[in-house]
């Protein structure tokens, strides 16, 4: 597939002054002067052509600029979140992926849109956070609970063992009966 | 260059700066829209994927619980958009 690159002008050696005159607020023929000046003659016509094309390729590149910002921000939830994520995880993931894409590419260049599309994905990594408490937290339990179960068993063997050999009394061994129920 | 061409080299472009990330379709056709001046029809932005697609450039993959559809780079597009 071949496809034609913009085709370059005389006046792109002068791009970054150009540029920087007219966001500085000069008319087209003021730049045209103080371009005539530096030893580039140009209608004001071609000029005004040439700076139109010149937004347009600005504003191109800053909408691709968010596309890939964006994406990061996709990459840094999708990796907070894990390789296998629970299929409601993989709701807030997808969910979290096309607003983010979203705001990049349709949000324009509003700081309003971007701070949102930010603090979504604020939002979705302290979900992640929280989820990764949970399973900790969950483990830990479950830890205690088998440690729990083990010293139970420990005990019991223990306590049967005192019970054949007659090492204790019916009383304590009723005690310590009932404590382990406990547990 | 015609239309659909000036498309189809935006969305390579937009594709590669999500690369490795697939751009949701919703997302691919409004930065499309929001990019190439004068605002396409989306029949042709439909044609310029297709195409692509069939040049092997891109890939669609649809999800199958929301049948929604995700567009990436494949290997040749990646050859094909970084020089853009």
């Amino acid at each position: 597939m071949r496809m034609a690159k913009a085709k370059s002008s005389k006046l792109d050696p002068h791009a970054e002054r150009l540029t920087e005159w007219f966001l500085a607020g000069k008319t087209l023929a003021e730049a045209r002067e103080l371009l005539r000046q530096a030893g580039c003659a140009v209608s004001l016509s071609r000029l005004s052509v040439w700076w139109e094309s010149r937004q347009a390729a600005r504003a191109e590149e800053a909408l691709l600029r968010r596309i890939t910002s964006g994406a990061e921000q996709v990459r840094t939830v999708e990796r907070a979140f894990g390789e296998n994520p629970a299929p409601e995880l993989a709701t807030i993931i997808k969910l979290h992926r096309v607003l983010a894409m979203q705001f990049a590419t349709a949000g324009s260049s509003s700081p309003a849109l971007l701070e949102v599309s930010e603090r979504a994905t604020r939002m979705a990594l302290e979900f992640a956070k929280l989820e990764e408490k949970r399973a900790a937290r969950e483990l830990a339990e479950q830890k205690y609970r088998d440690l729990v179960a083990e010293r139970k068993r420990a005990i019991e063997a223990e306590l049967g063992k005192a019970r054949t050999g007659g090492g204790i009394t019916p009383e304590t061994l009723e005690r310590i009966e009932r404590e382990l129920k406990l547990l | 260059m015609n239309e659909v061409n000036v498309i189809k080299r935006f969305i390579l472009r937009a594709l590669m700066a999500a690369y490795p990330t697939p751009l949701p379709g919703e997302a691919l056709d409004a930065a499309v829209r929001t990019g190439v001046n004068p605002r396409p029809l989306m029949s042709d932005v439909e044609l310029a994927k297709r195409d692509l697609e069939a040049r092997g450039m891109i890939v669609g993959t649809r999800d199958p619980v929301d049948d929604s559809v995700s567009w990436a780079l494949t290997p040749a597009g990646v050859i094909q958009a970084k020089p853009l």
